[in-house]
């Protein structure tokens, strides 16, 4: 039964595009064929991140209305032959999406895929409704600091109410993807802490991803963070949040400071 | 308890205001206009007056200029009604809908008298007001049969959602988010977290109270007194507790 993923969130810049491309990458090496589409029309970054951008021929507008076949826009990775991505295109503005041709993107990808998954703009805007709305399940991209929170919450609410399994009654499942968490700066209370997104946001946590230059690295290089070095501890967060994905029982592991007690000691007298 | 109470207070107010009705053609109007502002310049100071063109027909721009001249001339416009909605811009005063008018003897401008007197059609005014807010309330809610069941609310209401509930209570099964509002005409009850704003009692009800696991509120409401997060107490934050109205104030006391 194929799964259609949104990863979205409210604010930009916490890393969506990085966590799709790190969790489709993570699937796909999982053996799970997987499909990463970009939603972010008149942007496009998607392809960037994937390192496909000079391979983009069609895109998802031209598969939306009807110009193009699914295969010809399908980019196959280079790395994973069961990774495949539909890129955005970045000349037509972000109005040339419809409802309907979503729906027909969707429905042919759904035929050929395990896994879907959606890089969504980010805010509140039709773009960003339409890549959520045949989701069946929402990775909610939050940074540790109060707007990215209150942002997602937003979103949370629309994952509820604007969706098409949320209008048949159905509930969406959703989850929390925390990313550039800075243990140290969490407990000198200089970030919002992972208890305390939690409390607010109450939905699951499907992992924890600490600030790291690996992830810029990656994507600098074109190569999204699991597939670049497997061993950082990004590519590891993204890893264990793919198979809690599948269903898979792993222990969270929350970043601590290792910088030792007596930093930790002074600085939370600073703050 | 003693505490000097620093809240702001909102309330609905109703004043009788003053509609003008230019008739056409506006030329001739304006004379007229201008002739009894000759006999009693003051006749407009410090009254506040709404243009009503429902009769006129106007396009926009004859409005805007309507409304420049009458500025000219002094007259204080607080709001314009009879138009198109779609007008509301910077340049217009504020678009107003739903005015009621009451029995005027004689338009005053065109009596002419000297400082008029507006006590009469003050107290029919009010005595409308009054009558409204007794019988027909159903004019503001646009809900003539409304059931005071309560609203159950199972999921947290999140950042940007509003819950209205104009008479009955809401439960909130979950947390209020902030950002969120919750709107009741009873009380409310929250199981979980209060973030957000929530608004008791909202058509009046003083009796109305809120309840909560938690207190983390941006703002609480009962009977239109309002309380912001800066003035609820320390020992009450984070608390489970039970808000409600004590002499115009609310006083906030711990579930446990």
């Amino acid at each position: 039964m194929p799964k259609i993923l949104v990863v979205t969130s409210g604010k930009g810049g916490v890393g969506k595009t990085t966590s799709t491309a790190a969790l489709g990458a993570a699937l796909a090496q999982s053996n799970q064929k997987v499909a990463v589409v970009d939603f972010d029309v008149g942007l496009r970054n998607l392809d960037l991140v994937m390192g496909a951008e000079r391979r983009v021929v069609y895109d998802l507008i031209n598969v939306a209305q009807g110009d193009a076949k699914l295969h010809q826009a399908l980019i196959r990775d280079k790395r994973l032959d069961n990774l495949y991505l539909l890129p955005a295109s970045q000349t037509r503005d972000k109005d040339a999406l419809t409802e309907e041709g979503v729906r027909r993107v969707i429905d042919e990808l759904r035929e050929r895929f395990d896994w879907i998954v959606c890089d969504s703009p980010a805010g509140i805007e039709r773009g960003a409704t339409l890549a959520m709305r045949f989701a069946d399940v929402a990775v909610v991209v939050a940074n540790p600091e109060v707007s990215s929170v209150r942002d997602s919450d937003r979103i949370i609410g629309l994952l509820d109410a604007k969706t098409e399994i949320a209008e048949k009654g159905g509930r969406m499942e959703k989850h929390l993807l925390l990313t550039r968490y800075d243990a140290g700066r969490a407990a000198r209370g200089e970030m919002l802490n992972v208890d305390d997104v939690l409390e607010i946001l109450s939905i699951p946590l499907l992992g924890i991803i600490p600030e790291s230059e690996d992830v810029l690295r990656a994507s600098n290089v074109g190569s999204p963070v699991t597939l670049h070095n497997g061993a950082s501890a990004p590519s590891r967060a993204y890893a264990d949040a793919a198979r809690r994905l599948c269903g898979a029982e792993v222990p969270m592991d929350i970043p601590s400071d290792k910088k030792g007690l007596l930093v930790r000691l002074f600085g939370r007298r600073a703050a | 308890m003693t505490q000097p109470s620093t809240h702001i207070r909102f309330r609905g107010r109703s004043f009788p205001v003053l509609a003008l009705e230019p008739d056409a053609p506006i030329a001739g109007w304006f004379e007229r206009l201008d002739a009894c502002l000759e006999h009693s310049p003051a006749f407009f100071s410090r009254k506040a007056i709404v243009i009503d063109v429902t009769k006129l027909g106007l396009d926009r721009d004859t409005v805007g200029e309507l409304v420049e001249q009458l500025s000219g001339r002094g007259v204080r416009i607080m709001g314009l009604t009879g138009v198109d909605p779609s007008w509301a811009c910077d340049d217009l005063p504020p678009i107003l809908t739903n005015g009621r008018s009451i029995a005027a003897e004689e338009a005053p401008v065109e009596g002419g008298e000297d400082a008029p007197s507006l006590t009469e059609s003050e107290r029919a005014a009010f005595d409308e007001i009054a009558q409204a807010l007794a019988g027909g309330a159903e004019e503001q809610t646009h809900e003539p049969e409304r059931s005071a069941a309560p609203l159950i609310v199972d999921t947290a209401v999140r950042s940007g959602q509003s819950i209205f509930h104009p008479n009955g209570d809401v439960i909130v099964i979950g947390s209020v988010s902030s950002g969120a509002d919750i709107v009741a005409g009873g009380s409310v009850h929250v199981y979980g977290t209060v973030r957000g704003r929530i608004m008791a009692g909202a058509y009046g009800d003083s009796r109305a109270r809120i309840f909560c696991r938690r207190l983390e509120a941006e703002l609480l409401a009962v009977g239109g007194f309002y309380m912001t997060a800066d003035e609820i107490r320390d020992d009450v934050r984070g608390r489970a507790v039970h808000a409600r109205l004590e002499d115009e104030t609310i006083k906030i006391t711990k579930l446990d």
